[in-house]
């Protein structure tokens, strides 16, 4: 098994991994929004769909303002809807930025992970469109700020004949067409999102879009709480006689404006285009060098009983069966270096340590905890901790975590079972496998199919003749210091009590077995 | 109600409060106290001095319903537009027609910014290298009263002359 990258995480990483912990710690790692900014997006996306069927009954192409201050003045029920529809989309760009952050600092942005990249920018750019046809479709000063400044930009290409913003300066009435085309992309485009968004997850198995329920009912729930408390105000009408000032612009479409105002157009597009060819070239600029972790996965088909547990595991659909080319009657696992991230779940998916990725198939891993033994020679008394190196506190990246061997790992879900199995035979008083919280996986899926190997007998299960108290879990992100100590503690003093216990189970069978005064002696005393 | 319940809905309320903050952050104008005159029509240019009709064979290389004889081909001429505020100029600025091949209308626009008060606004758009003695295709010379934060519009009426009016809303 080779090494995993023993480099500590970069500031954006870390930065990231302090703000992960703390709403673990507020709202568990189940619930933490921070780790479900994707699935978060598209619920929020379902509660402005509900929320807009609402508010295009009342909404008129020929009276833009005049039928949102009237949904606006319903009091009981126009005013809250309209200001949930806009707190959802800003709630949306939020998990968007966040799920995008997340995803760049992983470096989950290149390779087979480009698809996935490159449709969420266009998912994003979709969303920001949508947003500002909105704003514009109300048709009081933000939107008129927005139209403005848009018009600004385009004029600046030589593409129109005749400036766009002659249609926004007062020469003559606002055309309904223009209302009529912002309200038509603000319909139709959300119908392109769940084409692309299709897109978007076509590379993974099992794609969970939406989140717990719980986190989903609550988020929905407090945004609807504070449309009620403190609904979203209904600028003044759009007035090209009047140079907009104190206009309560929204942050997250607009959070622009304030600089490109100030701004040549030219400048705003040269700043837009760098901007836009970083973010799109990025799975070019952020593919790492090539190393032996990220080759894919290979299959040493003398080895591959064609159980398919591989192909079940994988979490991004990388591996097929295919007929053998020799005279065995089972099929092959075949994977598919272009889909394949070299994450390593398949080689815990291996009883026979047929797959993975070189250096880390399963054979790889005994090879590596033979070595290891060999060098630490851990007690009855030592715990030992098989550490992702994403996460689990930070404890993969030294020797030893709490006074406890570490045995580094790329991922808790490229584990093979007999690991744990040769370290307690090694000697070990026991096992602590350190895996990353179940939604903020490295890779994909590895806490999970990692634990039901361990305790739910999940092909290429550790098998029945370890002793599974000795064997814990913990899912731990990159700033879960404590909840790692914790974690040791409890599994150091469990295996105390079993060693207590196992030293008095001795105790009573040479009792038993001793004949004589002294043994009758020595019985009283312990039990005296 | 827990501790941990407790800071939950305390946590969320802060986030949902400042959502709720980051979606009405008021901007200013960039000069609100000052007012705001716009120049804006389109205007038919001459024909050019490179301007010529198609040959013949020209049209026939083109689809019936597009073959008129009487089209300019090359650039429609260029207009110089001038504007002064009490004398001064503000503006001088050479217009072209639009389009690739130049043969579009021209469309003027342009944006003064102006301190809140009474000036004289004088507007001349002519040919270019036209002498001050020739009459412009369009002038205005007109007084304005310009109040903060407001705009005023100089565009084309009905008839084609140049006029200062209220943008319509």
């Amino acid at each position: 098994m080779d090494a995993p990258p023993n480099r500590s995480p970069g500031p954006l990483h870390r930065a990231l991994a302090v703000v992960d912990e703390g709403f673990d710690r507020v709202y568990s790692s189940r619930l933490n929004p921070m780790y479900q900014s994707g699935p978060l997006a598209v619920a929020l996306f379902l509660v402005l769909l509900a929320t807009g069927l609402y508010l295009l009954l009342f909404y008129r192409i020929g009276a833009p303002y005049a039928s949102v201050s009237r949904i606006h003045d319903q009091v009981w029920l126009g005013r809250w809807i309209r200001s949930l529809h806009r707190f959802a989309s800003d709630a949306m760009v939020l998990a968007v930025a966040v799920h995008g952050l997340r995803m760049f600092v992983r470096g989950r942005s290149w390779g087979p992970r480009a698809l996935a990249w490159l449709s969420g920018l266009v998912l994003t750019a979709i969303v920001f469109v949508i947003g500002w046809t909105g704003f514009v479709m109300a048709w009081d000063v933000h939107g008129q700020l927005l139209a403005e400044e848009g018009a600004r930009f385009l004029d600046a290409l030589p593409i129109f004949s005749e400036p766009v913003v002659r249609t926004f300066i007062g020469e003559r009435s606002m055309p309904g067409a223009f209302f009529f085309l912002n309200y038509f992309l603000h319909i139709a485009l959300p119908l392109g999102v769940g084409l692309v968004l299709y897109i978007h997850v076509s590379r993974v198995a099992r794609p969970r879009l939406l989140p717990p329920r719980a986190l989903a009912w609550g988020v929905t729930a407090a945004l609807l709480a504070v449309a009620v408390l403190w609904p979203v105000p209904l600028a003044p009408a759009a007035d090209p006689g009047v140079v907009p000032d104190g206009v309560p612009l929204d942050l997250f479409f607009g959070f622009w404006l304030p600089l490109s105002r100030r701004l040549p157009a030219w400048a705003v597009w040269s700043v837009g285009a760098v901007v836009i060819g970083a973010l799109a070239t990025a799975p070019r600029w952020t593919r790492p060098r090539a190393g032996p972790q990220r080759v894919p996965s290979r299959v040493d088909p003398r080895l591959c009983t064609g159980c398919v547990q591989c192909t079940l595991d994988c979490p991004y659909e990388a591996i097929t069966m295919v007929e053998r080319d020799d005279d065995r009657p089972t099929l092959v696992a075949s994977v598919n270096p272009d889909l394949c991230v070299s994450c390593g779940i398949c080689a815990g998916s291996c009883a026979p340590m047929g797959v993975g990725p070189p250096g880390r198939d399963g054979r790889d891993q005994l090879t590596t905890v033979r070595t290891f033994l060999t060098e630490v020679r851990p007690s009855a008394e030592d715990v030992v901790v098989i550490a992702c190196s994403h996460g689990a506190g930070g404890a993969g990246f030294a020797p030893s975590f709490d006074g406890a061997p570490v045995l580094p790992v790329d991922c808790a879900g490229n584990l093979h079972s007999s690991v744990v199995e040769f370290l307690v035979r090694g000697g070990a008083g026991g096992v602590l496998v350190a895996a990353c919280p179940g939604r903020d996986c490295w890779n994909r899926e590895g806490p999970r199919w990692t634990r039901a190997r361990l305790f739910d007998g999940r092909e290429a299960e550790l098998k029945e003749r370890v002793d599974r108290r000795r064997v814990q879990m913990v899912q731990a992100g990159l700033g879960a210091h404590g909840t790692m100590i914790r974690a040791l503690a409890d599994l150091r003093s469990e295996i105390r009590a079993l060693d207590d216990l196992e030293a008095e189970s001795h105790i009573e069978l040479e009792a038993e077995c001793v004949v004589g005064p002294s043994a009758v002696t020595g019985v009283g005393e312990v039990g005296s | 109600m827990n501790g941990g319940a407790l800071l939950r809905w305390g946590v969320s309320a802060v986030v949902v409060a400042l959502l709720a903050t980051a979606s009405r952050v008021p901007i200013s104008a960039l000069d609100a106290d000052q007012a705001l005159v716009r120049l804006s029509w389109r205007f038919r240019s001459e024909e050019g001095a490179e301007c010529r009709r198609p040959t013949q064979e020209e049209l026939d290389q083109l689809p019936v319903h597009m073959r008129n004889p009487d089209a300019c081909i090359g650039e429609l001429a260029p207009y110089e537009l001038q504007v002064d505020v009490d004398g001064a100029r503000r503006v001088t600025r050479v217009v072209r027609p639009a389009g690739v091949r130049g043969d579009r209308p021209i469309f003027v626009y342009e944006e003064l910014s102006l301190p809140p008060g009474r000036y004289t606004l004088a507007v001349r758009f002519g040919n270019v290298g036209e002498d001050s003695a020739a009459s412009p295709a369009l002038t205005l010379e007109a007084p304005l009263d310009l109040d903060p934060g407001r705009v005023l519009l100089v565009t084309r009426d009905g008839e084609g002359a140049l006029e200062a009016r209220r943008p319509v809303r």
